[in-house]
């Protein structure tokens, strides 16, 4: 199992689009903010994520999350599922882009070639907005500002394969 | 004279017009075989839901799937007969506030004491785990130290994407409607428009128990149709080509018209509920009396100035005597024929007896009269083979409880609605559950709820009121000043922003109030609360019903348990009176035949054994079976009867023939049906003429 995991990882990664990212995690209430990067790699229904200087790496494929911590596969409450899967599946509609589920979910508005989502349904008792860049096809910056007051900052940077 | 026939037709169709307004009949099925009491407990079912189903399902779970699934739900909620549609995990706004409003009484609450240091290391674990988190996770405003905890709730609802899914199949669209399998044209439009929907997408499914309605009634129209022409085509075969007297055939036809006329007439006037089936096949049993036409036919009784024939006659009287008494059978589609076929069969009789002789209709010429026998084997002898077979058919015979199974085969639909069942993963029926207020409702669920965990009901979204109040008495004891106080200062001695903590542990007097929350929000999951007649009922979905009917307050509403459970006892009726009719055939034969009982009795017991032992063999014996055995016993007494008592075999050989033939294109073609109803019906017929004219060939 462990093997057919570590071989799918490298799949992905040959196969498919790899990003290097920033992520900077604004807190209201401590009214800091920690910054974090890694790697970000998209393929056709799935994402691998894994932040530098950690153990940890995720996998996500068909709903099903995949949390590895030095290699092995550490178990998720159902709480730390839902909030996970919310922001992975938030991240594949905006690299898919699919505009017909984007609307289902959100008011969507462009304001200075920024794209402002408003979530319509369940979202919206966490999510206030969420601020998309691109550059043509491929996201740039994805800013989500949270009811709390608390901002995450995602800057997509260049391609590494 | 000669016009009597018309004027008699004439008359009955002037009763029938002055009569109209009266002459109602019953066309709810159930009401045929389900008691009462559960007639009215699935009309309540119905009213909350139950049946209005339309289930849809997208193959797959691509983003192609995702973006079917968005487009069919938008054209879904264009639709005036869809309620309401779910098709998101994500609950509705309504529930979401419920949960809201709700939270603190909802939630599992840790009353333990919160010192200082406790929750010093509380907060010191929050600053720490902000960096080592994978994923960001805030800080609840209401309770940083999360000492409320939601119980998670299995709904029994997979998902992909957030989207229901129907297991590994693809995304789920789960819509309530307005339609009932009842509304045939309210059904048909529905139909339609979700047909309408479907077929503009690739690899879409949808089932609703409305579309057999749809779908079976057309097959059933076009079934019908042809067994209709092939019935004509053989009947006009008979009349104009074998027996050249387009006359004769024309009369009967008028006679028959009259007997059901004038048995319609008098049944839809005395009995309330008189249901169109019982109306439909008393219709067809009139057709059984051709053979007392074909007896006076061939042996020249209307030339005769005889004024009865007593072959026909005790015939006549001993079918009249098997269905006089099964028309007191407590099962009413039979007892409703039985009354109906006294009646026309009467009528039949008495046209055929007294008001044919003034038809000038032409004797039939003998020289075209032919008949071959073997005469092989003795009465005795066929009686013993008949004894045996019925003793076998006794022995391995089954019973088909489900009704539904006399529907049309929709293989297609069938297949469809399975895909639906099997990849389903909750897999739990309804059962109705009453009380006589909602709050007691609310308990009786918690009490199923308790004996069958992953029940899904009201009682999966709402507490009792003993049980909040239970939980109202622990939260207004504890004291939440104090930890609300001691968190603010070592937040502060942390750094942490004030403001952000306006709300933690605040709470009034008010705070915790077990208050009456309206049902509205969980219509979203088919989840009601009905009244009627100061009772009030809800569905409940749960695994195993059988289990939870010893509670009073629960009913079971699938309709294929409640007619399982009602033909059980239909069946034992049947056998009952089946076994009176039988004796009193017995003792009027052998008034009627006298030394000739044995031979009358084979011509019973020979085509009634052979066509049971070939039924039980292949099939579970069902209602309709048991219909026609009643009529092919109708008309194998006469032709017993007949048989005994004839001075002139060749003319009465002939006559049976001919009215084997008639019977046969009447019942017979039925065979040729894919609804099984009538195919039960054709396969006895068929075969009990079949054997009657075997038994004809081989008897001495």
């Amino acid at each position: 199992m462990k093997i057919l995991l570590i071989v799918s990882f490298l799949v992905v990664t040959l196969f498919s689009d790899t990003y290097l990212f920033h992520e900077k995690r604004y807190s209201y209430v401590f009214d800091d903010s920690i910054v974090l990067d890694g790697i970000i790699t998209f393929d056709v229904n799935n994402i691998f994520i894994k932040y530098n200087n950690s153990d940890k790496e995720i996998f996500y494929e068909d709903s099903i999350i995949t949390l590895k911590e030095n290699a092995k596969v550490v178990e998720l409450s159902v709480l730390q599922t839902q909030q996970i899967k919310i922001f992975l599946d938030i991240l594949v509609l905006l690299n898919e882009n699919n505009e017909i589920i984007l609307n289902n979910k959100f008011d969507i508005t462009t304001i200075n070639e920024k794209i402002v989502l408003v979530p319509k349904y369940e979202l919206y008792k966490h999510i206030e907005k969420i601020i998309v860049t691109r550059d043509g096809n491929k996201l740039e910056v994805i800013q989500v500002t949270l009811l709390n007051h608390d901002t995450i900052t995602i800057s997509i940077d260049h391609e590494i394969h | 004279m000669k016009y009597i026939n018309y004027i008699f037709l004439g008359l009955l169709l002037l009763g029938a017009f002055t009569l109209k307004d009266s002459l109602t009949f019953s066309t709810n099925l159930l009401s045929l075989f389900a008691p009462k009491d559960s007639v009215e407990k699935l009309r309540i079912a119905t009213e909350l839901g139950y049946t209005k189903e339309l289930l849809i399902a997208v193959k797959g779970f691509n983003t192609a799937s995702q973006e079917k699934t968005h487009t069919i739900v938008k054209e879904l909620k264009k639709l005036d007969s869809i309620k309401n549609i779910k098709y998101m995990l994500s609950p509705s706004k309504d529930v979401q506030n419920y949960y809201n409003d709700n939270y603190f009484l909802l939630s599992d609450f840790d009353a333990g004491i919160q010192t200082t240091s406790l929750i010093q290391s509380k907060l010191d674990a929050i600053k720490q785990k902000r960096a080592e988190n994978f994923f960001y996770q805030p800080i609840d405003k209401r309770d940083p130290l999360q000492l409320f905890s939601m119980p998670s709730n299995t709904l029994n609802i997979s998902s992909q994407n957030d989207l229901m899914s129907l297991n590994d199949y693809g995304y789920f669209i789960h819509t309530q409607t307005n339609v009932t399998p009842s509304q045939m044209s309210e059904a048909r439009k529905l139909y339609k428009e979700i047909k309408n929907i479907t077929s503009r997408h690739n690899n879409v499914i949808a089932y609703a128990g409305f579309f057999h309605t749809v779908e079976n009634s057309s097959k059933i129209k076009d079934d019908v149709i042809f067994l209709s022409i092939v019935s004509i085509i053989m009947l006009l075969v008979l009349y104009i080509v074998l027996l050249k007297n387009v006359k004769i055939l024309f009369h009967t036809v008028m006679a028959l018209l009259s007997s059901s006329l004038f048995a319609s007439i008098v049944v839809l006037s005395l009995f309330e509920n008189f249901h169109i089936i019982s109306l439909a096949f008393g219709i067809t049993i009139t057709a059984v009396s051709i053979d007392y036409l074909f007896h006076y036919y061939f042996h020249g009784f209307y030339q005769k100035r005889q004024r009865i024939d007593k072959n026909v006659l005790y015939g006549f009287l001993t079918t009249l005597s098997a269905f006089c008494i099964f028309s007191f059978i407590p099962v009413t589609l039979i007892s409703q024929i039985s009354i109906f076929t006294v009646l026309s069969l009467s009528c039949s009789y008495f046209l055929f007896t007294f008001v044919f002789k003034y038809l000038e209709i032409m004797p039939h010429k003998l020289e075209n009269l032919e008949v071959k026998s073997y005469a092989l084997f003795p009465a005795s002898i066929v009686l013993l083979f008949s004894l045996i077979l019925l003793g076998y058919s006794f022995l391995t015979s089954s019973l088909d409880k489900n009704i539904q199974n006399l529907d049309y085969n929709n293989k297609e639909l069938n297949k469809v609605r399975t895909i639906f069942t099997s990849e389903s993963d909750s897999k739990l029926l309804p059962v109705l559950i009453s009380a006589d207020t909602p709050e007691d409702i609310i308990e009786n669920l918690h009490t199923i709820k308790k004996t069958q965990e992953d029940t899904f009901s009201l009682a999966s979204f709402m507490n009792t009121n003993k049980e909040c109040q239970k939980r109202r008495d622990i939260l207004n004891n504890y004291d939440f000043n104090t930890l609300r106080n001691t968190f603010l200062e070592e937040a502060k001695k942390l750094g942490l922003r004030e403001t952000y903590f306006d709300k933690t542990y605040l709470f009034t007097s008010d705070s915790f109030l077990c208050k009456n929350n309206s049902f509205a929000p969980f219509s979203s999951y088919n989840l009601h609360i009905t009244q009627s007649e100061s009772v009030f009922y809800t569905l409940a979905f749960v695994r195993d019903p059988l289990k939870i009917t010893k509670y009073p307050f629960v009913d079971r509403i699938d309709v294929k348990s409640i007619f399982a459970e009602v033909s059980t006892n239909m069946y034992k009726d049947i056998y009952k009176f089946a076994l009176g009719v039988f004796l009193v055939i017995l003792i009027l034969l052998f008034f009627s035949v006298r030394g000739k009982f044995f031979y009358g009795l084979t011509y019973i017991l020979f085509p009634l054994s052979i066509t049971l032992s070939i039924v039980v063999t292949f099939f579970a014996l069902n209602i309709m079976h048991i219909f026609a055995f009643i009529i092919l016993i109708a008309i194998s007494i006469d032709y017993g009867i007949y048989m005994s008592n004839t001075k002139k075999a060749t003319q009465t050989i002939v006559a049976i023939k001919y009215s084997l033939l008639s019977t046969f294109g009447a019942f017979g073609v039925l065979i040729l049906s894919s609804i099984t109803a009538l195919y039960s019906i054709g396969l006895v017929i068929s075969l009990g003429v079949l054997s009657i004219f075997f038994l004809m060939k081989v008897l001495k």
